[in-house]
């Protein structure tokens, strides 16, 4: 077991190398200059050339790509914290210090500090919709599961198609025109301060709802074909044949066999929450991370692009390592390799 | 596989008496599927929109009606008019042609790469395998909105590059998917057979292993097409997509959204439309399914 935990957990080191790389590739050897994308349209040439030299950028992609690990990890200082530059951000955390993603050109401020407060948002609202996805999906799959063909089935089916072809910013607009505009019993934004009438749990409901809606149906179709796998089984038919109450059947043997395939689906749903998170709260004006990449993305905020890249891909990435992990621990037939 | 099984034990699965005719071509078993129809109905109506869209429009999708009272929907703009009163029907119509050549342009590429990357990885093994797996495994690591936002984000939005992003985003997991399959498949006499008469490695992928995982590829496809459609609205919703003015369903539903307290049908008719079109390939894909799995 530690081995195999050491091995993955050096495969998603290795992992994080490339993503992050691949992305600084991408932002920084893309058209334009890196330090004309720092300063803006307004600098004279002199900047620009004065700020090139000033951080090296004539150097080779590796060698800067290095650098820039360096100062992530603490060891070396931010080039663009240098005082001299006047670039007006000071990082009150000093130079160097673990999990340094610089300083981002559009806020002027260190990107440490308002990375975390935006990752954490967005994790409430993840975190709410998991726990709105994870009993509903289990209930649809599993109720569409024992009526196999029947009507409830059919209506569980079709609704989760309907509902899995609805992209989150057209649910986000229906929601909104029926609950906000028509009804008016919800706001129709989310900045999460209390603002006049509504008080911060009111403006979670729609966003949530939002997420919600689209993984839903999804899971749900893999906890119905893994129920309606596990029912086919024997030991099921031996169950029910020696006298069984049939909600010991399904609750005792057939619930925790069918939720080995369904755990990893949720699991890796991490991956699309974070998509949905993104067009989510761009709709409800969410101060999360991901409206946090977008408007980075937009600007050219490389620092903030390449900090909200890398947290991203390494949330995406740990929860597929938590997927395999308890996969292992539900199914104890599966030995480690 | 399908291919070990015979007949009679498909018929014995379906139920069916022995003699109750099972059409063997994919396409017409289609037409017993009355999901499928139902999906088939939806994605030509919006073909036939986009072809004739010049034709049925009533309006140009730029041209800007100045008479037009108000904008909500009314006799002469059956679905209102927008912000800068373009007829928001026209601009519909017109909006599903680059949504209906850009997804399957792109899907198509992305299935190029993806499948021929799969059979290789799949069929050659080896370090082949391990090289073409880990970089599957890195690119699948990413959200996918990440790679859509960055790289469009950085490269600016086109037609080229929308596809690129899209087969960065989609050739990964078809490679996956395929490398599965191939795995399967190529353990089966057939390709032994092959093998030994001599057959170039590249007749065996193409010729022999790929004819026999189509079907789980093409179903695979049809979700696939939803979810380009869903990310090319995203795109255009985010502000990242065909530059304007020219319509484009995403792009509407950004313009709409800020006027939803007023006048609510200027984004949710481009909603109804993208949510119409995806449902179509969600049927089909859900159709030949079911149909897959009873013949």
């Amino acid at each position: 077991m530690a081995r195999f935990l050491v091995h993955r957990l050096g495969q998603l080191v290795l992992t994080l190398l490339a993503a992050s790389f691949l992305v600084f590739v991408l932002v920084e050897a893309s058209p334009g200059t890196v330090a004309r994308k720092m300063l803006g349209p307004f600098a004279s040439p002199d900047q620009v050339r004065m700020l090139h030299e000033r951080l090296k950028l004539g150097d080779p992609i590796p060698l800067r790509y290095g650098r820039w690990l360096g100062v992530l990890v603490g060891v070396m200082d931010d080039p663009l914290a240098d005082p001299e530059l006047k670039l007006g951000a000071r990082d009150s955390r000093g130079t160097r210090y673990f999990g340094n993603f610089g300083i981002s050109t559009q806020m002027k401020r260190p990107v440490s500090e308002v990375l975390w407060e935006r990752l954490g948002n967005s994790l409430v609202l993840a975190g709410l919709a998991v726990a709105v996805i994870v009993p509903l999906a289990l209930a649809m799959g599993m109720v569409a599961a024992l009526n196999q063909g029947r009507a409830a089935d059919r209506a569980i089916t079709t609704v989760g198609t309907i509902l899995a072809s609805v992209p989150e910013f057209a649910s986000g607009v229906i929601l909104i025109s029926i609950f906000v505009v028509t009804l008016g019993l919800l706001p129709g934004t989310s900045p999460l301060y209390a603002s006049g009438r509504w008080p911060i749990y009111a403006q979670l409901v729609l966003p949530v709802t939002v997420l919600a809606l689209y993984v839903t149906a999804y899971v749900a179709r893999f906890v119905r074909t893994a129920f309606i796998e596990v029912m086919a089984r024997p030991y099921i038919r031996t169950a029910i044949l020696k006298g069984l109450p049939y909600r010991t059947v399904v609750f005792r043997h057939a619930f925790r066999n069918a939720m080995i395939a369904p755990f990893t689906v949720i699991l890796l749903q991490v991956n699309w929450l974070l998509s949905g998170v993104v067009v989510t709260e761009v709709v409800f004006a969410y101060p999360g991370i991901g409206r946090l990449l977008l408007e980075a993305a937009l600007f050219g905020d490389i620092a903030v692009i390449e900090a909200t890249t890398l947290v991203s891909v390494c949330l995406a990435a740990t929860t597929q390592l938590a997927g395999d992990l308890g996969y292992m621990l539900l199914n104890p037939r599966i030995r480690l390799a | 596989m399908s291919n070990a099984r015979t007949a009679a034990d498909a018929l014995a699965d379906d139920g069916l008496a022995p003699g109750t005719h099972v059409p063997k071509h994919p396409i017409r078993r289609i037409f017993r599927s009355p999901i499928a129809l139902v999906g088939l109905l939806l994605i030509f109506s919006w073909i036939a929109a986009a072809v004739f869209a010049p034709l049925i429009a009533p309006y140009t999708p730029n041209s800007q009606h100045v008479t037009a009272i108000g904008t909500v929907p009314s006799v002469h703009h059956w679905l209102g008019a927008d912000a800068l009163k373009r007829d928001i029907l026209s601009r519909i119509l017109w909006g599903a042609r680059p949504v209906l050549t850009l997804a399957p342009l792109a899907l198509a590429a992305a299935y190029l790469v993806g499948v021929t990357l799969g059979l290789i990885a799949g069929y050659a093994g080896g370090w082949v395998d391990d090289a073409i797996s880990r970089t599957v495994d890195v690119l699948l690591s990413f959200p996918k909105i990440v790679i859509y936002v960055v790289l469009i984000a950085t490269v600016g939005p086109s037609k080229a590059n929308i596809v690129v992003a899209v087969i960065l985003v989609a050739a990964p997991g078809i490679a996956r998917l395929t490398r599965g399959l191939t795995l399967e498949v190529k353990t089966n006499d057939y390709v032994a057979a092959a093998a030994t008469r001599g057959e170039h490695p590249l007749y065996i992928m193409f010729a022999e292993i790929l004819p026999n995982v189509r079907g789980p590829l093409i179903v695979d496809a049809c979700m696939r097409m939803g979810y380009t459609i869903i990310a090319i609205g995203v795109l255009g919703f985010l502000g990242l997509g065909l530059p304007p003015p020219d319509p484009d369903w995403g792009g509407m539903v950004r313009e709409g959204a800020p006027m939803l307290i007023a006048f609510p049908h200027m984004a949710l008719f481009p909603c109804f439309a993208i949510i119409s079109l995806v449902l179509g390939f969600n049927l089909l894909a859900d159709g030949l399914q079911e149909s897959r799995l009873r013949a």
